[in-house]
C-alpha cells in the first residue's frame, strides 16, 4: 500500500493529476487499489456536484420552521405539518419527501446554509439566475460565471487541467462559462464512448497507437506535449469508461431523469476522468399553484436521487472526495397565494452534502416577521457559500473569482 | 403418352360442353359454395395487364436509377434469374403468361375452418381457352412424375386431380378451370358446380345479391371483393352480439372524421369492396348495406348529409383541394361521451376552460356549435400573391374555412370575435419576434363587407419571409361565414358563393368530400422547386441530381386527374369510395 | 525575405492555413505555380463555378425562405468547402469571431446573413471600412443593444466591445473613454431593418475620449480607436492567431503591427506580406495551431468526402464547441488549446471513425490519396513532417500490418491511424 502510495504521489508531482490517468490506463488493476486504499488524499481531486433546483425552491416547505407560528399562519392551505415533517431539532424539520436527507443529517453530512442570498433581490428567474450564476450582481449583462471563471485559474496554472462538465444539459450554464474555459455539455454516456469497429484493430485500437504516441517529458510545454497528453489521458478514460457501462452497481439509482444524470456522473468519476466539477440541473420548482403535490415529487426525485448517488460513490471509496451542493435562484415568498402555491421570493436555504463530520447548521434563520416586500430578509450572502467550495474546497482563490473577499463557511475544513 | 392423347381428345369435346356451361360473363361466385366469409374476383385482368405491360410508365420505371440499382442487387439477380428459368419453362414471356393464366376470371374464396383453426379457401381460375389448362398439365406432368409420391395425379370424371401427399393441398384441371383447395371436400364442390351437377352456391346467398344490385359492373378490369360477416358470428360462440370493432374511439379527431364509418362497418351483416380500372382511371368502392336509421343516435350525428347541392361549393380558380364534411356539431359534441373512451373527455373540458377566457359567459356547445349547419368546408388553393411586389421565399397554399350559419347574424358577430382576437395574439407576437404587424382593413367585395389584415408596408422581394404567405380575410356571405388566410381566396370564395348552384337545391347524400388537384399540387412544388431542391443538396446530393429528381415527380403529378374521395349516406347504405385517373 | 523553396511542403502548410482542408490536388498546383502566383491567386477574386453558383443560391434562398439558422450555417460550409475563393471564407470566419455576433439574440436569418456577407466584401479591404459597416450592421445593432443607448440613458455595451474586442484589448482605454465614447454612440438605432441615426437621442454634448475633446459622433469614435497605436497590435494578434500560431510571440506582434500600420489597415497586402515571408514557413510556425474543429472536420471531408449529409455536419460542429452564427459569447471562439477537453477528443476521434467507416456522413472516396502507401507521404500530409524516430518507426509496422490487396480498404486502415495521433490535431 505505501508503494502505491508513493508511485501515485510521486506521479502526480512529475505530470499533474490529468496525466495520471494514462497510467491508470496502463495498470487498472494497481490503480483501483490504491485508489480504495487512499480516497482524497489530494486537493486536486476533489470533486464538486452542483445541483441547480431552477424554478425557485420554496424553501420554507423544504426546512420547515416547526416551532414558528408566523410560517403556519402565512401558509394555512400548504404549509407542512409539526408532525408530518422529519424533524432535525426543535425549530426544524425536513419535508416528509426527504428521507434520504434526513439520513445524511444523522451521518453528520447535511450541511443546512439558512438565510442565503444577495442585497436587493431580483424575482426574475432570468435575472437571479444570472446573478447566482454569475456572483456578480452589479453587472447588469454579465458574461462570464463563478465556475468559469474558476477553471480559467485552475487552467492557466501549470499542471493543473481540471475540467467541468455539463450534464444533461443543451448549452452551458452562464456559471460554467469563463473568459477562455467552455466546459463541454454531456448529454449521454454515448457522447463518452469510442466508436470502433468491433475486433478489429484500427485507429486507436491499432496495437501500434500506443508506440506511436510516447509519453512526453514533463517539462515539455509543447502543444505537441499537451495533445499526446490529453489523448493519453482519454483514451483510458474512454476505455475505463467502457468496462463501466454495461457493470450493474449495487446502488439502485431510481427511474427518473435527475437520477439518470447523476448516475452518469458516477461513471465519469469511476472512470477517472479529469472533470472534478459536475453541473446538473432539476426543473420544475416553480410552484404557482396547487403546490404540495408537484414539491412533494420534486424534492422526493431530489432526494431518493442523491441518495443512491452518495451510496454508489461511497461504494467506490470516494465519499471523501465528492461535495454536493444545491442551489435555486430564489426562495418563494412567506405567505401562500390564492391557488394554494407560492409566488417568486427572496431569501432561502441551500443544502450540502459534505464529508462526514461538518454537517451541521451554518448561516442564520431569517425572521419571518420582519419582511421586506413579503419575503425574509437574506442573512448569508450566497457568494460566502461559493467562498467555501472556493477557497476550502476546490482550493482555489476565491478572492479573485469573486471580485471581493467573503468569509467562507465552517462546513468544509 | 397415351394418357396425353386421350386428355387432348378430352380437350375437343370439353370444349363446346364449356361454353355451354357457363357463359363467361357470369360470376365465378356461381361455382363456389354459399358461405364464404370473403371472397375475392378479378375479372378481366387481362387488359390492365396488356396496358401495363406496353405502358410509358412501366419503362420509366425499369430504366430509373433506383430500379436498375435494385436489378443489379443480389436479391435484384435471384429475381430476374428466377424469372428467366420460370419463363424457359413456360415457353413464353411472364406478361403473356400472367395474361393468359389470370386475364380472364379468378375468384378467392375464404370459409371459416371445417377443420382445425386454418381457414378453408379455395382459389378458381377460369381461363379463355381449354388450352391453358392443357399446357398447364403437360408442363406439370413431368414435376408429377420426378416427385417420387409427394404429389399424385389422379383421372377422375374428366378431371385431372392433384394432391399433396400430406393431404394439404388439392388441385383439379377441367375443361377451361383451374381449382385449388386446402380441403378436398371444398375442390368436390367446386367441381360439382363446374359441371352442374349442384346448382346452389355462394351466389345465391343474400349477402351477394344485394351486393351486386348495388355494384356497378361496367368497366374494363374488375376486382370485387365480399366480406360476409353471417358466418364468422357463430365462431364467435357465447359473444356472438360481440362487436368486431369498437363503438368508441380514443381520438377525437378520429372520431369525427371515421367514428361513423366504423360504427356502419360493425353494424354491417355484409360488405362489398370493389376495384375498377379503366382505360384512364379507376374507382375503388367499400359499401355497406347499413341504413343511417339503423345507427344508434349518438354515432347518427357523424352520419349528416349536406341538406342541398349547393352547400356543395363548386370549385375557386386555382383549387388545390377541397374537404366538405358534414356532421350534427351540437349533438355530437353533446353524446361525446358515447362516443370517446373516458380518458379523452378531461380534454374536452380543458379546451372549454381555455375558450371561456375568449368568450366569457358563453357556453361552446350552445353558444357556437348550435350556430353550425351539417357541412363545413375546407379548402386550399394556390396563390398568386396580389399584395405583395414579389413573393415569399417558402410558397404555401392559402386556405379557408366556410361554415354554414344557422342564424347568420348571431354567428357572424361571433366568429367576428374570434378572427379579431386571433388577429391581435398574431400582432402581440410579432412585435416580440420583430415581425411587421397588420392592421385589420374593411372593403366591400360584390357589395360583400370584407374584414382583412393589411401590413403597414408592401413587401418587395423574391424571397420575402414565410409569413408573408398569410394574409387573413373574412366576410359573410348570405348563410355563410368564410375565413380565410389570404384576402385573394376570400375574393374567390365570394365568387363561387354569390353564382347560383348549377344543380339546383337538390337533396344530397354527401357525408363527405374531398379533392386533391395534382396538377395543382405540382404547380406549387415546383414553386418551392429551390427549397427542395436545396434539401436534398443539404443531403448529399449535387444540385443537377436534385433538379432531376424534382423533374421526375413533377412529370408524374402531371399525368395525374384529380383524386376524389367520397361517403354517401342513405337510407339504405353507405358507399365510401375513391375516384382517380391519369392522362 | 521569401522562403528558400516552396515544395510541397511548404505548399501545404500554406494551403492548411488559408483555406478549409486540402485536396492534394490543390498542393500540385500550388507547387506548378509558385509561391507569388499562388498568393495572387488566392488573394483576388476568382470565378465561381455555375454549379457553386446554383447550389449556393438554392441553400442561400432556402434559408431566407425558412428563416432556419441551421439552413444559413449548411449554406456557408458548402461555401467554405467548395468556393472557389477559400481565403475569402476563411476570412468571412475571421472576422466572425472577431467581431462575434450570435442568433441566439439577434434572431434574425437576413440580419446574420447580410453581417456574413459584410464580413466576406470586406475580406482582405480595409479594416476601418469593415469596422464602420459594422458599427451600422443591423444584426451588431441588435447584438448589442444599440436601441438601449439613449441621450439620456447610455448604453455602454457597444462602446467597451469596440475598444476592449473589436480594436485595442484591455488595458489600453479606460472606464471613462467607454462612457464617453458610449455617448457619442447614443442615437446609433435600428430602424426599418437599417441603421438609422436617431438625432434626439444622440447626445451632441462634448466628449473627451483618449485625452482628446470634440463633439464626437460615433464614427469618429471609430476613427479615435484606429488612430491609437494599440489598435494595429490588437489587429495583428487577431490575424496572427487567425493564421500563423496560437501564440504569437511579441517579436511577430510587433512586425505584423508595423505592417499593418505601413499598409493604413488595408488586410491583403498584409497577408501577401506574412504568408511570403519566410519566417511563416520556418519550423515554429509548422503545426503550431490545434486545428478548430471547422479545420477538422471540413480538413476530411475537402479530399475525401462526396455526398455529404450536410445535416450531420452541423450537428458534429456544434458538438465540438464551433457552433456557426451561434458564437458562445461576444468574446467569440478562444480557440487554441481550448478545443481540446476529453468529451471534444472522444467526439473528433469518433467523427472521424464514422465518417471513414460508415458512410454515413458523406461517401468516401480515397483515390486522391493514393500516395498514402509510402509512410513519407502520408507523415507529411496528416502528421505536417516526418516525426521522432519511434513514431516513425511506429508508423512503418503499422503500414506492415495494414499491406492489403483492397487498396482503398489499407488506405482508410491507414488514415484511421492518422487521424487518431496527435500529430493530427495540429496544422
Amino acid at each position: 500500500m505505501t508503494d502505491c502510495q508513493t508511485t501515485r504521489r510521486e506521479f502526480l508531482r512529475w505530470t499533474g493529476s490529468a496525466t495520471a490517468l494514462s497510467v491508470g490506463g496502463l495498470l487498472p488493476q494497481v490503480w483501483s487499489r490504491c485508489q480504495a486504499a487512499e480516497p482524497g488524499d489530494s486537493i486536486n481531486d476533489r470533486i464538486l456536484v452542483v445541483v441547480q433546483l431552477a424554478g425557485g425552491n420554496d424553501g420554507l416547505n423544504t426546512l420547515v420552521p416547526i416551532d414558528n407560528d408566523d410560517y403556519y399562519k402565512a401558509r394555512p392551505g400548504i404549509a407542512i405539518g409539526k408532525g408530518s415533517a422529519l424533524k432535525l431539532n426543535d425549530r426544524l424539520g425536513l419535508h416528509p419527501s426527504l428521507t434520504g436527507l434526513r439520513e445524511f443529517w444523522d451521518a453528520g453530512r447535511l450541511a443546512i446554509v439558512e438565510g442565503v442570498g444577495y442585497p436587493q433581490p431580483d424575482r426574475s428567474h432570468f435575472r437571479s439566475m444570472d446573478i447566482w450564476h454569475s456572483a456578480q450582481p452589479q453587472e447588469p449583462s454579465p458574461q462570464t460565471g463563478w465556475i468559469g471563471r474558476s477553471l480559467d485559474i485552475s487552467q492557466s496554472r501549470q499542471n493543473d487541467r481540471r475540467e467541468a462538465a455539463c450534464i444533461g444539459m443543451e448549452k452551458q450554464p452562464l456559471a460554467c462559462i469563463g473568459n477562455v474555459a467552455l466546459p463541454p455539455t454531456i448529454q449521454r454516456l454515448e457522447d463518452f464512448r469510442l466508436k470502433q469497429t468491433p475486433g478489429q484493430s484500427q485507429g486507436l485500437n491499432s496495437p501500434r497507437w500506443s508506440a506511436a504516441v510516447p509519453k512526453p517529458e514533463t517539462v515539455d510545454a509543447s502543444d505537441l506535449a499537451f495533445l499526446r497528453r490529453a489523448s493519453q489521458t482519454t483514451l483510458s478514460a474512454a476505455r475505463q469508461l467502457e468496462r463501466l457501462v454495461d457493470q450493474q452497481t449495487s446502488s439502485q439509482y431510481p427511474t427518473s431523469e435527475f437520477a439518470r444524470k447523476l448516475r452518469l456522473i458516477s461513471q465519469m468519476i469511476a472512470a477517472d476522468l479529469p472533470t472534478r466539477i459536475y453541473y446538473v440541473s432539476l426543473d420544475g420548482f416553480d410552484t404557482h399553484s396547487q403546490q404540495l403535490p408537484g414539491h412533494a415529487t420534486l424534492l422526493r426525485e431530489l432526494s431518493e436521487g442523491l441518495t443512491a448517488f452518495l451510496s454508489d460513490l461511497e461504494e467506490q471509496g470516494h465519499t471523501q472526495r465528492v461535495l454536493v451542493t444545491t442551489f435555486s435562484e430564489f426562495g418563494r415568498r412567506v405567505a401562500e397565494n390564492g391557488s394554494l402555491g407560492t409566488d417568486h421570493g427572496s431569501a432561502s436555504v441551500l443544502f450540502n452534502v459534505v464529508p462526514p463530520g461538518r454537517g451541521g447548521l451554518y448561516g442564520a434563520p431569517p425572521s419571518l416577521s420582519d419582511l421586506e416586500d413579503g419575503d425574509p430578509k437574506f442573512t448569508t450572502d450566497f457568494r460566502r457559500v461559493y467562498a467555501t467550495l472556493l477557497d476550502h474546497w476546490l482550493q482555489l482563490p476565491a478572492t479573485e473569482i469573486l471580485s471581493g473577499t467573503y468569509a467562507p463557511l465552517d462546513f468544509v475544513a | 403418352m397415351r394418357q396425353r392423347m386421350g386428355w387432348r381428345c378430352l380437350i375437343w369435346c370439353g370444349v363446346c360442353l364449356a361454353t355451354t356451361a357457363i357463359h363467361a360473363e357470369e360470376s365465378l361466385t356461381k361455382v363456389v359454395p354459399a358461405g364464404a366469409i370473403v371472397s375475392a374476383e378479378i375479372t378481366d385482368a387481362a387488359a390492365t395487364i396488356s396496358r401495363l405491360k406496353t405502358s410509358e410508365a412501366l419503362r420509366q420505371a425499369t430504366s430509373s436509377p433506383v430500379y436498375r440499382t435494385w436489378a443489379n442487387s443480389s436479391n435484384g439477380r435471384k429475381f430476374r434469374g428466377g424469372r428467366a428459368l420460370l419463363e424457359g419453362q413456360l415457353g413464353m414471356n411472364l406478361w403473356d403468361a400472367a395474361e393468359r393464366l389470370i386475364g380472364q376470371q379468378v375468384l378467392v374464396a375464404v370459409y371459416p375452418p371445417s377443420a382445425g383453426n386454418q381457414p378453408d379457401g379455395v382459389l378458381v381460375i377460369r381461363f379463355e381457352t381449354m388450352e391453358t389448362a392443357a399446357l398447364i398439365r403437360e408442363k406439370l406432368s413431368p414435376w408429377i412424375e420426378i416427385s417420387d409420391g409427394a404429389i399424385q395425379a389422379d383421372e377422375r370424371d374428366g378431371s385431372w386431380l392433384v394432391q399433396s401427399a400430406d393431404n394439404k393441398a388439392f388441385g383439379a384441371l377441367r375443361e377451361q378451370w383451374l381449382v385449388i383447395s386446402n380441403r378436398e371436400s371444398l375442390r368436390t364442390a367446386v367441381l360439382d358446380r363446374v359441371s352442374k351437377t349442384v346448382t346452389e352456391s355462394l351466389a345465391d346467398s343474400p349477402a351477394w345479391k344485394h351486393q351486386t344490385a348495388l355494384a356497378n359492373t361496367t368497366s374494363e378490369s374488375r376486382l370485387q371483393v365480399i366480406w360476409d360477416s353471417a358466418p364468422v358470428r357463430p365462431l364467435l360462440g357465447a359473444e356472438s352480439e360481440a362487436r368486431l370493432l369498437p363503438a368508441k374511439l380514443d381520438n377525437p379527431l378520429a372520431s369525427l372524421l371515421l367514428g361513423g364509418l366504423i360504427e356502419v362497418a360493425a353494424k354491417a351483416p355484409e360488405m362489398q369492396g370493389a376495384l375498377t380500372i379503366h382505360e384512364s382511371g379507376f374507382v375503388a368502392s367499400v359499401l355497406a348495406p347499413v341504413g343511417k336509421a339503423e345507427i344508434d343516435p349518438a354515432h347518427q350525428t357523424l352520419l349528416a348529409t349536406a341538406p342541398s347541392t349547393s352547400d356543395l361549393i363548386t370549385p375557386v380558380p386555382r383549387q388545390l383541394a377541397s374537404i366538405v364534411l358534414c356532421r350534427d356539431w351540437a349533438d355530437w359534441y353533446r353524446q361525446r361521451e358515447a362516443l370517446l373512451e373516458s380518458p379523452v373527455l378531461p380534454e374536452f373540458d380543458k379546451f372549454e376552460t381555455g375558450l371561456s377566457n375568449l368568450l366569457p359567459g358563453k357556453d361552446f356547445c350552445e353558444d357556437v356549435l348550435t350556430l353550425l349547419n351539417a357541412p363545413i368546408t375546407l379548402v386550399a388553393a394556390e396563390q398568386t400573391y396580389p399584395h405583395l411586389d414579389g413573393r415569399p421565399g417558402m410558397q404555401l397554399p392559402a386556405f379557408a374555412v366556410v361554415v354554414d350559419l344557422t342564424n347568420a347574424d348571431r354567428g357572424a358577430d361571433l366568429f367576428q370575435l374570434f378572427f379579431q382576437t386571433l388577429g391581435t395574439i398574431v400582432n402581440i407576437e410579432a412585435g416580440k419576434s420583430g415581425r411587421q404587424p397588420w392592421v385589420m382593413h374593411s372593403a366591400a367585395y360584390q357589395d360583400i363587407p370584407i374584414t382583412y389584415a393589411k401590413y403597414l408596408d408592401r413587401p418587395q422581394g423574391e424571397d420575402l419571409p414565410v409569413v408573408f404567405n398569410f394574409q387573413p380575410a373574412s366576410a359573410l356571405v348570405g348563410q355563410k361565414y368564410v375565413a380565410a388566410t389570404s384576402l385573394e381566396l376570400c375574393h374567390d370564395l365570394i365568387d363561387v358563393l354569390q353564382r347560383p348552384a348549377s344543380g339546383g337545391n337538390e337533396p344530397t347524400t354527401k357525408n363527405f368530400a374531398m379533392t386533391v388537384d395534382p396538377v395543382v399540387a405540382m404547380r406549387l412544388l415546383q414553386a418551392n422547386k429551390a427549397l427542395l431542391a436545396a434539401r436534398s443538396i443539404q443531403e448529399g446530393k449535387t444540385s443537377e441530381q436534385a433538379d432531376n429528381e424534382l423533374s421526375i415527380l413533377f412529370e408524374a403529378l402531371q399525368a395525374l386527374q384529380p383524386l376524389l374521395l367520397t361517403t354517401d349516406v342513405t337510407g339504405q347504405h353507405v358507399e365510401l369510395r375513391l375516384q382517380g385517373g391519369w392522362k | 525575405m521569401k522562403p528558400s523553396t516552396f515544395g510541397p511542403a511548404e505548399a501545404f502548410h500554406l494551403l492548411k492555413r488559408v483555406q478549409f482542408g486540402v485536396h492534394p490536388a490543390e498542393v500540385d498546383l500550388a507547387v506548378r505555380e509558385g509561391l507569388d502566383n499562388t498568393l495572387e491567386r488566392l488573394l483576388s477574386q476568382q470565378p465561381e463555378s455555375a454549379e457553386f453558383q446554383s447550389t449556393d443560391q438554392a441553400l442561400r434562398t432556402t434559408a431566407l425562405a425558412t428563416g432556419n439558422i441551421q439552413d444559413l450555417k449548411i449554406w456557408w460550409l458548402v461555401r467554405m468547402l467548395t468556393s472557389a475563393n477559400p481565403l475569402r471564407e476563411k476570412l468571412a470566419l475571421g472576422w466572425h469571431n472577431h467581431f462575434a455576433t450570435s442568433h441566439a439574440k439577434v434572431q434574425s436569418v437576413p440580419f446574420m446573413l447580410a453581417q456574413n456577407e459584410l464580413f466576406r466584401t470586406h475580406a482582405w479591404g480595409e479594416f476601418p471600412a469593415l469596422l464602420h459597416a459594422v458599427a451600422r450592421d443591423p444584426a451588431m445593432l441588435i447584438w448589442l443593444d444599440g436601441n438601449a443607448n439613449r441621450k439620456r440613458h447610455p448604453n455602454e455595451n457597444f462602446a467597451r466591445e469596440v475598444m476592449e474586442l473589436f480594436t485595442l484589448g484591455i488595458g489600453h482605454y479606460s472606464e471613462h473613454d467607454i462612457q464617453e465614447a458610449a455617448r457619442a454612440f447614443s442615437g446609433w438605432h435600428l430602424r426599418d431593418k437599417a441603421f438609422w441615426f436617431n438625432a434626439t437621442q444622440h447626445d451632441a454634448t462634448p466628449k473627451t475620449i483618449f485625452g482628446h475633446t470634440g463633439n464626437y459622433i460615433g464614427s469618429e469614435v471609430l476613427d479615435l480607436c484606429l488612430a491609437q497605436p494599440a489598435c494595429a497590435q490588437f489587429l495583428a494578434g487577431r490575424l496572427l492567431r487567425t493564421f500563423v500560431t496560437d501564440r504569437p510571440t511579441q517579436s511577430q506582434l510587433a512586425t505584423t503591427s508595423q505592417l499593418i500600420t505601413q499598409h493604413r489597415y488595408h488586410i491583403a497586402p498584409v497577408l501577401r506580406t506574412i504568408f511570403r515571408d519566410e519566417e511563416f514557413f520556418a519550423a515554429p510556425q509548422r503545426q503550431a495551431m490545434i486545428k478548430s474543429p471547422l479545420d477538422y472536420v471540413l480538413g476530411l471531408l475537402r479530399p475525401l468526402g462526396e455526398q455529404i449529409h450536410w445535416r450531420r455536419v452541423t450537428t458534429v460542429l456544434a458538438n465540438l464547441g464551433q457552433d456557426l452564427f451561434e458564437p458562445p459569447s461576444v468574446k467569440g471562439w478562444e480557440g487554441g488549446r481550448h478545443w481540446i477537453q476529453s468529451t471534444s477528443l472522444i467526439l473528433r476521434w469518433n467523427f472521424a471513425t464514422e465518417f471513414l467507416t460508415s458512410q454515413q456522413i458523406a461517401k468516401v472516396n480515397t483515390e486522391a490519396f493514393s500516395s498514402l502507401s509510402e509512410v513519407a507521404d502520408a507523415e507529411l500530409w496528416c502528421l505536417g513532417g516526418t516525426p521522432e524516430p519511434q513514431v516513425h518507426a511506429a508508423l512503418q509496422q503499422e503500414w506492415q500490418n495494414t499491406t492489403s490487396a483492397d487498396s482503398s480498404h489499407a488506405t482508410i486502415q491507414r488514415l484511421q491511424f492518422l487521424v487518431a495521433l496527435p500529430e493530427y490535431q495540429l496544422m
